[in-house]
């Protein structure tokens, strides 16, 4: 295998490591699973035999290849190998991308992986994190690695701030930041933090108190994994508090890599009292 | 985060823990230096050692493009500077202050081993991982093996900037063939340029043909640091060699799989 120009020795995971790396993924019959790196092709073998996965397993060494062919055939399952060069393979038909790289190798790829994949994709990197990636809703991490959904605009920027859980999986309620109108000082201080490089950032509001508030970021522009302050500017009075009381939604929008403007990271929920 | 349970004026009063932790053993108080709507005064000083920022939300800005120069600590009241690292937090009543050490050339990026350890077989080329992160821009890191190890390491991580709160993935690309039996010592530096960043990472490298990797750091373990520490001189001093090595390590780590050392691969 060789990125840089140069070769990376084979990185070996146990039969084991793959079936705890799959299941965390969720990957289910029909899917297709695909290996970056794939060497001997142990991963894919599990793949198709244990999840009833479409396997297909991409290396640039011929001999890798080889191998990985006869052991599947040996254990009786369907795999499809493919010799490339892994920055140049398309993934986009993937719905669980499998690495085991290095974590410099997790880097490189990241912003392909981050605007080729479909939200639903969820791309296992094992061994080592992807720095700066925030991991799929309730994952956090396994013990041979981590499970991300790159493609999808939700996982691309998280809330912090004491009291705020940083990011609501499907159907659960979005983050919350609470506020008692009229009372001094009027403004809250929340961090965002970027899970995808983010060029021309901008806050929308959406509610009640869309016309009422002020929303401003410290940045409009973020590399992976960086913060900045955004400042909440509540109403100085409490006049229609109580109309206001359903949560209005601060939204952050954003251009990617590839120049699609979207909406980043779950919405935070402001809820006058 | 500011909100209503925190007081929007920070009393004179609460500077106090902040002086008394601040201030050496035997020393004087430090000079501060104030500044922020939020501070009952501003004071400031041109020979201060602190810049406290009571920062409002107007102060966004400030916080975020702090000026490259000024007094060396830096104490913000309950808001963070993304992407540095404080030093210590001082509670006082309901406002927290967090102090930075201003990062310079020398703190600009820091690595998250100081000093490691691997005792790595002979004949197999591998990888040894580390992260680095930054606390000011970077517009182009470079990281390079200096010394004994410039033949023995080459160093691979995604090129271009590296932006203040960022971390880079270094692979360290090892060739121990060429190691001598008793080890090499060298560093591993970052630099923007030519110019050099912080602290380097100091890696010593053995080679023994029993065992197939085995690493130790001096922060992150197996072994406590004065054992590390001590073992590194052996090693440096030809005093013991890489089974010697591998032996001591193994005798802490009781060959138990740990998560943390999950990062060699053969």
């Amino acid at each position: 295998m060789s990125l840089f120009g140069v070769h990376i020795p084979e990185l070996q995971l146990a039969e084991g490591d793959f079936h705890e790396a799959l299941t965390a993924a969720a990957l289910r019959p029909g899917e297709t699973y695909l290996e970056l790196g794939c060497g001997h092709g142990r991963g894919l073998i599990v793949a198709a035999r244990d999840f009833e996965a479409r396997a297909v397993g991409v290396d640039y060494l011929p001999d890798a290849l080889d191998r990985a062919r006869k052991l599947a055939a040996r254990a009786g399952v369907t795999v499809e190998l493919v010799r490339e060069d892994l920055m140049q393979h398309d993934p986009t038909d993937a719905d669980v991308v499998l690495v085991h790289l290095g974590p410099a190798f997790h880097d490189v790829l990241a912003p392909r992986f981050e605007d080729l994949l479909t939200p639903t994709t969820r791309v296992v990197a094992c061994g080592w994190d992807v720095p700066g990636w925030i991991e799929q809703w309730g994952s956090y991490g396994f013990a041979a690695g981590y499970v991300y959904r790159p493609g999808d605009p939700r996982q691309h920027g998280e809330w912090s701030a004491p009291g705020i859980t940083p990011h609501a999986a499907p159907g659960q309620p979005l983050p919350e930041l609470h506020r008692v109108l009229g009372a001094t000082p009027n403004v809250d201080v929340v961090e965002f933090r970027a899970g995808v490089d983010l060029r021309e950032i901008e806050l929308r509001l959406d509610g009640p108190l869309a016309d009422r508030l002020t929303v401003r970021a410290g940045a409009h522009a973020l590399g992976r994994g960086q913060h900045t302050l955004v400042e909440v500017r509540w109403p100085a009075s409490a006049a229609g508090a109580a109309a206001a009381a359903a949560p209005t939604t601060l939204d952050v929008w954003a251009r990617s890599h590839s120049g699609r403007f979207t909406q980043r990271g779950v919405g935070l929920h402001l809820l006058p009292h | 985060m500011l909100h209503g349970s925190t007081p929007w004026l920070i009393q004179p009063a609460a500077l106090d823990p902040l002086r008394e932790a601040l201030t050496p053993a035997d020393g004087s108080p430090p000079r501060l230096q104030l500044r922020g709507e939020r501070l009952p005064v501003a004071a400031e000083h041109p020979s201060a050692e602190v810049l406290v920022l009571g920062p409002a939300p107007a102060d966004l800005e400030s916080l975020l493009e702090l000026p490259a120069t000024g007094p060396p600590l830096v104490a913000v009241a309950d808001l963070r500077v993304p992407g540095w690292v404080p030093e210590i937090a001082v509670q006082s009543g309901p406002h927290i202050f967090h102090v930075y050490r201003r990062p310079g050339v020398e703190s600009a990026v820091t690595f998250d081993e100081t000093e490691q350890l691997a005792v790595v077989h002979p004949q197999y080329d591998g990888f040894l991982v580390a992260h680095v992160a930054a606390h000011v821009d970077v517009a182009e890191l470079r990281i390079v093996a200096d010394g004994k190890l410039a033949s023995v390491v080459t160093a691979h991580h995604l090129e271009g900037p590296l932006l203040r709160g960022q971390v880079r993935a270094v692979d360290l690309e090892l060739h121990p063939g060429v190691i001598a039996e008793r080890g090499v010592t060298g560093s591993v530096a970052a630099y923007d340029g030519e110019q050099a960043l912080g602290r380097a990472l100091t890696l010593t490298l053995a080679t023994s043909a029993g065992v197939e990797c085995l690493l130790a750091g001096r922060q992150a373990g197996p072994l406590p640091e004065e054992r590390f520490v001590e073992l590194v001189g052996l090693v440096q001093r030809g005093e013991i060699d890489a089974r010697g090595l591998a032996r001591a390590i193994n005798q802490t780590d009781g060959d138990a799989p740990r998560a943390g050392w999950r990062r060699w691969r053969r």
